[in-house]
């Protein structure tokens, strides 16, 4: 009986041994969970929509993490054969994705693609019928105006292009800033360039050029539709006191939004709100045009979500992967990545509640004046080529900007060369006992920065990580996450036992643990983790193998969300001092590779209770 | 020993009931599966015939609102606007000139800005506006509309230049056509399943058109395509790829152990797919019912003999126990030999069985088609005609000493006949209907003739009743079309009896045949009125009129003949016309039916060099209603001649002096009859007092020639044309004046006195000894002789045998034994005979259906008359024919 046993025991082990010996993850946790890989766009969705899936299937063990948000990082992980179960990107454009096609799950015949209404859908079927990526939520980016600034000085909330010409002449005059954003982000130039325009591109000329564009009938922009989107521009610049300041990253936009000392800033829904206090009204108006019919809110879906189609090869694991991703998109889903507000749903029967903030969109939705921006990969990064040579002064008019962006259109600027190899593929597996191969990246950055001690959170390390030739656009690829900063400091060993403890407790500042896949990896030392009813708790860090004395110094260093999380935790702590990096630990780890080292080795650091 | 022969004894009996079972297990086998294929088939075909129909339904729907879209853009264009009100009070306009009410549609155009405005207002930014600007000038697609609130077929067109308002506040560059889906679900809806089965619209890459709300659906998904490609037991694993072979494709599936039977076809023109889904159990399930039964019964007679057989092994086994084995033997080789013999009578039964399964199966496959209701219906309206005919034919019997009585009781007779016969074309015509045989016969005909046929059959019925019957045509421009000319001389004659029948005596019926505007280049718009001031019908009647034996029974109309199927004929034929009709009509005050059709226009050339070559190129026509000089104006001047008119005789007798004062006269005059003041005749007596030239004048009435014939005598008259007016009509009239001389009058009206048959020597071929006999006296009554020959060889043989002249026609039953009526016409045009291909041949026969009619042309005859002859329709029919020859 006992001998029947072992085999049984071994004849169910063997499947999971010898998968986890070949170079994908496997499909099982050690405790028997099925594995689910759900990449998200941004990590601020791992603290929402992770917590409230793992809550949903307790019997998945899920890997979380925070995809670079563009769909050429699918693209390349889709080339090594390691993409993610699920995924999700903001920044999308059907003819992007169009190569993935048969990487992803066709959803067109699940209950899935009927949770919409077909209308919705038209942008996203291919002609064939095939449906890979579903909307979620629409986001509204407009202009977010201190309505109380504007009344305090006598000046109302304009309602078209002349009012707004004629507030920022006021504000200037009475030294106020008329308007700020951060036009180091691809993604404010984009918006900001199409949202001025609206109407000019919502024409039947600009439309007819749209979907010509889209459908891949041409590259190139039409003068007649496109050259007034930069005459406008040109003015805009010139009226609301847009600077090259604006480019370098150097000024906080919303400090100085709530300080008074502008009155618009270019925002979201969300932070409408987030910015309001009783002493300050803030309305998000739309982006203006000649007359008040001519504004338009500019909107887009808050992200996109797809599958991979290695799982329809397993009926099973096919139903499982769908009835996750309709968790993930029915009202229960959806409220807890928005509260279900200020968010207007593509699902059938979902109503939508306005906050005071968007209040005036009351109407634009009533009227559909709702501008969906165009958002190709090249028009992220022409655009913010394009804007910024435009705030430079650059170009002599709006022809030469217009005649510039064209001459970019369809350029992709990254180099075929190989520019680094990788020896030896490290495959993704959370193991209790030690760790996951993202230890060997966090070792990398370490020994380059020179120092003793580094921490950071899985979500934004790195995944598999596969042997073979890189170019430098495919590096940035290799770890994973949107930027995160990088601070350097001295910290005592009790210091790093606090740091650890309440970082492992914290929520809801970008850096929230809530499994196995979201805990930090350490470098340079090692953490004995229990996990407990509510979460995780620290039980012992060595150094070395060694307990540190509670006074011994170490040079230390974390990556993470500088603003939400890493201060306030450094603070917490006490440390006060630190030093934040200019480099981009991306950056760290590509560098090193392209000066033809390899990655350091990976090290246990968790032992999980 | 023993045991070694018995063994030995019983292993023949066991090896045949094994053989026996065998032989009944794979038979079986087979004949099940046989059995199967065949309901397979049958429920296949019964689909794709029903979603053709829906097809050709849907096809025609979608193209008559692209006609209204045209017509609607077309005004639009022609327009300019002050302002934006301006343009969305022209939409009320549009819609009310349009009638889109009546077809629940709503009109909208679009701005630049891509902003929408219809006859209530503006409505922002429309939500489809990505959906139409791939720069095609042309879309169709169902939208969900959050304007009107649910789902509508959406036709929009772009404009061909921009309509600017003057004061430049607007651009318009599209004009949209909204269909309530709900409406037009009509067009692709079928009833034919008893509402069991469902409609999917889709685009062509099999994703839904719209959010249908309909939980019931069995496929919820988005791609309805893919869903059911991946149904178990689907035999077309890439359905778009079929459907780039065949338009129309039909398979089964099978969805948590139920089967489905699915029908889709292809709409390409407007990227459009159609499905029909339906539970296997409702399709043909009368003939899976007698399968079923039919295969249980093999199984009870399978089961009856292999127990028999059984229990003759068993009395085989008792006989073993016999003393006398030699007997015994002899004993069981008889008992073999008649048990060979039973299995022989078995075998015998079983293929008898087999034949009559599959005679039961061909006769359910046609009893299935039968309503009970129907047969119930049928049985009444069949009974009560019979039992006067039975009636009459005894007291016929009793008082034939009386001929008052014998003439009483034998129009009593004709009459039911008459309506027997009625009931049983009705009958016939509506069954064909209803099961989607009926297909149209389309040939280039004459609208003229049309109506002058109706005429001439109608008018007499009218005036029997004393009813006054006026006919008007208006804007007729087209008047060769391509059409069925049988169904729709059925159609209007359907309307007109019902006028005759349903109005009291003394009444006033009117008859209108109007083209409409067109939409199309190449089709015409007709709308047809016959107006009655008669008994109306109640408003609840009426939204059954058009359901099968339906009649408003009240004390008066109950006691008028009438089948109750007229009206569903005809409703099914303009259905299948792709018209539409409507009723008004008020209890006591009479009725007005009106019929919409659209016609091709025939490419048949008109004769437009008639009139120059007749150097006819003025003509002066009088009557006193305006509007019908406007109407000879207008189709004159289609042909070139210029139409003068006067509304009074003294007028025009004015005109028609200086005209040839002025040295440029009148080529014709066209003169009503009825007119105040000086009328009709007087006026032609005038002018021919007045007027050297002798030019022809015509006179133009609604009246009988008969009636105005006494009083014309001497006035001038050439010729009689009758209301309304015809170009056709009236060409043929001028022709005939233009070139009379060649007959004098007195011959001709002798020769159409005569009757057609005198002095004919007539083959027939009957092989009904009684229709022989009616159909010989029949001919001797109207001058005629004939040869009667039993079958279709005897009268072929005869034929090629007669003396050259000796027959001057044959007239051709069809069925017949040893060879029927098709093949002895085909024999006798071939034979060596000098008049073989010359020779008229008239089929004469009971299939009377249009496929009937064109095999009989198809054959080789000339003409075909169907059973019960009518002997004014055969002498019409030969008339024409050997008109024509």
């Amino acid at each position: 009986m006992k001998n029947i046993s072992k085999r049984l025991v071994a004849a169910a082990l063997l499947p999971s041994i010898l998968t986890s010996c070949s170079s994908t993850p496997s499909l099982y946790s050690a405790d028997g969970r099925e594995r689910v890989t759900v990449a998200f766009w941004g990590d601020q969705l791992t603290e929402s929509y992770g917590k409230y899936l793992q809550k949903k299937f307790p019997e998945v063990d899920f890997t979380f993490y925070a995809a670079t948000n563009s769909t050429d990082f699918y693209r390349f992980k889709n080339d090594r054969k390691d993409l993610p179960d699920i995924l999700t990107v903001r920044r999308f454009s059907l003819r992007d994705v169009e190569n993935l096609k048969d990487a992803l799950m066709d959803l067109s015949n699940t209950e899935l693609a009927n949770m919409y209404n077909p209308s919705y859908l038209h942008s996203y079927t291919y002609s064939d019928g095939t449906v890979n990526w579903l909307p979620v939520c629409a986001e509204v980016d407009s202009i977010i105006v201190n309505k109380t600034l504007l009344k305090e000085n006598g000046l109302n909330v304009p309602s078209n292009y002349g009012e707004f010409k004629k507030v920022c002449a006021d504000l200037t005059e009475l030294g106020i800033r008329p308007m700020i954003s951060n036009f180091g982000a691809d993604y404010t130039c984009m918006e900001i360039l199409q949202g001025l325009s609206a109407s000019q591109l919502t024409s039947a000329e600009g439309r007819e050029w749209r979907q010509q564009y889209e459908s891949g009938k041409t590259d190139r922009l039409s003068e007649e539709v496109w050259l007034p989107v930069f005459e406008r521009m040109q003015e805009f610049i010139e009226c609301a006191g847009i600077t090259s300041a604006d480019m370098d990253g150097s000024i906080a936009v919303f400090d100085e939004y709530t300080a008074g000392r502008t009155a618009m800033v270019r925002g979201t829904g969300d932070e409408a709100n987030r910015y309001r206090t009783e002493d300050r009204e803030n309305v998000l108006m739309p982006y203006f045009g000649e007359t008040e019919n001519d504004n338009w809110y500019l909107t887009y879906p808050s992200f996109q979500i797809a599958a991979s189609s290695a799982a329809e090869e397993n009926p099973e694991r096919k139903e499982l992967i769908l009835k996750i991703m309709t968790a993930m998109l029915n009202e229960e889903g959806l409220h807890s990545i928005s509260q279900h507000q200020d968010m207007i749903s593509y699902g059938k029967n979902d109503n939508i509640e306005l906050s005071p903030a968007l209040v005036p969109m009351e109407t634009y939705i009533d009227s559909n004046r709702l501008f969906i921006r165009l958002a190709s990969a090249e028009m992220f990064s022409v655009s913010k080529l394009v804007v910024q040579k435009m705030i430079r002064g650059e170009y002599p008019d709006a022809k030469a900007a217009f005649d510039d962006f064209n001459a970019e259109m369809g350029k992709t600027g990254d180099s075929d060369s190989v520019a680094a190899h990788i020896d030896k593929s490290l495959t993704y597996d959370f193991d209790p006992n030690g760790g996951s191969p993202a230890a060997a990246v966090l070792n990398t950055v370490r020994e380059e920065l020179g120092v003793q001690l580094l921490a950071a959170q899985a979500v934004n390390i790195a995944g598999s990580i596969a042997e073979g030739d890189y170019t430098e656009r495919e590096l940035q690829f290799l770890t994973i996450g949107e930027h995160q900063s990088l601070y350097k400091f001295d910290m005592t060993g009790q210091q790093l036992y606090d740091y650890i403890d309440y970082v492992l407790t914290i929520q809801g500042k970008r850096g929230s643990v809530i499994n196995d896949s979201t805990l930090y990896v350490s470098s340079g030392f090692e953490m004995t983790v229990n996990k407990t009813d509510g979460g995780y708790k620290l039980e012992k860090i060595t150094v070395n193998g060694t307990e540190p004395g509670k006074d011994e110094v170490f040079s230390a260093a974390v990556i993470g969300n500088g603003t939400l999380m890493l201060r306030e935790a450094l603070e917490r702590v006490g440390i006060t001092e630190f030093t934040s990096l200019d480099d981009n630990f991306s950056q760290i780890v590509a560098d090193r590779l392209i000066n033809g080292k390899q990655l350091a080795e990976p090290t246990d650091y968790i032992t999980l209770h | 020993m023993n045991t070694r022969k018995h063994k030995k004894n019983i292993l023949p009996a066991v090896l045949l009931t094994v053989s026996c079972l065998l032989f009944f297990i794979i038979g079986g086998i087979f004949f099940t599966r046989y059995l199967q294929t065949q309901i397979f088939e049958e429920r296949s075909t019964q689909l794709v015939e029903i979603t053709s129909q829906v097809r050709a339904n849907l096809n025609n729907a979608l193209d008559s609102h692209w006609n209204y879209l045209t017509a609607a853009v077309n005004m639009v264009e022609s327009k300019s606007f002050a302002s934006e009100d301006e343009v969305i009070e022209y939409i009320g306009e549009l819609e009310q000139i349009l009638e889109t009410d009546s077809f629940s549609a709503r009109i909208m155009m679009l701005d630049s800005r891509g902003s929408c405005c219809d006859a209530n207002g503006q409505y922002g930014v429309w939500k489809d506006i990505d959906r139409i600007s791939s720069g095609a000038d042309r879309y169709t697609f169902i939208t969900d509309s959050y304007i009107y609130k649910g789902s509508y077929w959406t036709f929009v067109q772009k404009l061909r230049g921009t309509v600017r308002t003057v004061d430049g506040s607007d651009e318009f560059t599209h004009i949209i056509l909204l269909k309530d889906v709900n409406t037009f679900s009509e067009y692709y809806s079928s009833n034919a399943y008893g509402g069991e089965n469902e409609t999917y619209i889709l685009k062509s890459n099999g994703t839904r058109m719209h959010d249908e709300n309909n939980s019931q659906n069995t496929i919820q998904v988005y791609n309805v395509l893919k869903a059911l490609e991946e149904m178990e037991e689907q035999t077309i694993p890439d359905i778009r790829e079929a459907l780039r072979e065949k338009d129309t494709i039909s398979a089964s599936f099978m969805l948590d152990g139920r089967e489905f039977y699915y029908c889709i076809t292809s709409l390409e023109q407007y990227g459009t797919l159609l499905l029909f889904l339906i539970p296997a159990e409702f399709v043909a399930p009368g003939t899976v019912g007698m399968v079923g039964a039919t295969i249980r019964t093999l199984l009870i007679l399978a089961v009856v003999t292999v127990i028999m057989l059984a229990l003759a092994v068993a009395a085989v086994m008792r006989q073993k126990n016999s003393v006398h084995m030699f007997r015994q033997e002899q004993e069981n080789l008889r008992k073999q030999e008649e048990m060979n013999k039973r299995l022989e009578e078995s075998n015998a039964m079983l293929a008898q069985s087999k034949d009559a399964a599959e005679q039961a199966f061909r006769i359910a496959e046609d009893a299935n088609r039968a309503k009970s209701s129907f047969l119930s219906n049928m049985s009444h309206d069949i009974r009560t005609p019979m039992n006067a005919i039975v009636g009459f034919a005894s007291l016929l019997s009793r008082d034939a000493s009386n001929p008052d009585k014998v003439r009483e009781y034998t129009k009593k007779i004709t009459a039911s006949s008459h309506h027997l016969l009625g009931l049983i074309n009705d009958v016939l015509d509506i069954n064909k209907i209803e099961s989607g045989k009926t297909v149209l016969n389309l040939s280039d005909e004459s609208i003229v003739d049309i109506i002058e046929n109706i005429d001439s059959i109608i008018r007499p019925q009218m005036k029997a009743k004393g009813h006054m019957f006026e006919v008007y045509s208006k804007d007729i421009r087209h008047e060769d079309l391509v059409m069925d000319k049988l169904r729709l001389n059925q159609i209007l004659l359907n309307l007109l009896s019902n006028a005759v029948k349903y109005t009291p005596d003394g009444g006033h019926v009117v008859f209108t045949g109007q083209e409409l505007p067109q939409y199309a280049k190449q089709s015409a718009r007709y709308r047809f009125i016959v107006k009655d001031n008669g008994y109306g019908m109640s408003p609840e009647y009426i939204k059954n009129i058009f359901s099968v034996f339906t009649r408003e029974e009240d004390s008066v109309t109950n006691k008028i003949q009438g089948t109750g199927l007229g009206m569903a004929i005809t409703k099914n034929l303009i259905d299948l016309m792709g018209g539409k009709i409507q009723v008004e009509s008020e209890k006591g005050k009479g009725s007005t039916f009106t019929v919409d059709l659209n016609f091709h226009i025939s490419e048949r050339e008109t004769d437009r060099d008639f009139w120059q070559k007749h150097g006819i190129t003025r003509i002066l026509t009088v009557d006193d209603e305006e509007v019908i000089c406007q109407n000879v104006q207008m189709a004159m001047e289609n042909v070139g001649v210029s139409a003068d008119y006067a509304l009074d005789g003294q007028t025009a007798l004015d005109m028609a002096v200086l005209a040839e004062r002025e040295e440029r006269p009148y080529s014709v005059i066209l003169i009503d009859w009825k007119m105040p003041g000086i009328d009709g005749v007087e006026t032609a007596r005038r002018i021919r007092r007045e007027i050297s030239k002798n030019i022809p004048i015509l006179i133009l009435s609604s009246y009988d020639w008969a009636e105005i014939e006494d009083e014309s005598e001497d006035s001038g008259i050439d010729a009689f044309l009758p209301k309304p007016f015809f170009l056709k009509s009236f060409r043929q009239r001028v022709e005939h004046v233009l070139n009379r001389g060649l007959e004098s009058e007195p011959e001709l009206e002798e020769k159409a006195a005569q009757s057609v048959f005198c002095g004919m020597h007539i083959l027939v071929a009957e092989d009904n000894e009684i229709n022989s006999e009616i159909l010989s006296e029949l001919l001797s009554m109207a001058g005629a002789s004939c040869d009667v020959y039993e079958n279709g060889r005897l009268a072929a043989d005869a034929f090629e045998r007669s003396a050259p002249g000796k027959y001057q026609l044959i007239l051709m039953d069809v069925q017949m034994p040893v060879m029927n009526g098709y093949e002895a016409t085909r024999t006798i045009r071939d034979t060596g005979h000098p008049e073989a291909r010359t020779i008229p041949i008239i089929a004469m026969t009971a299939n009377a259906f249009v496929e009937d009619i064109r095999d009989a042309l198809e054959s080789g005859m000339n003409a075909h008359v169907a059973k019960p002859v009518d002997m004014a329709v055969l002498e019409q029919t030969v008339k024409a024919v050997l008109e024509e020859g």
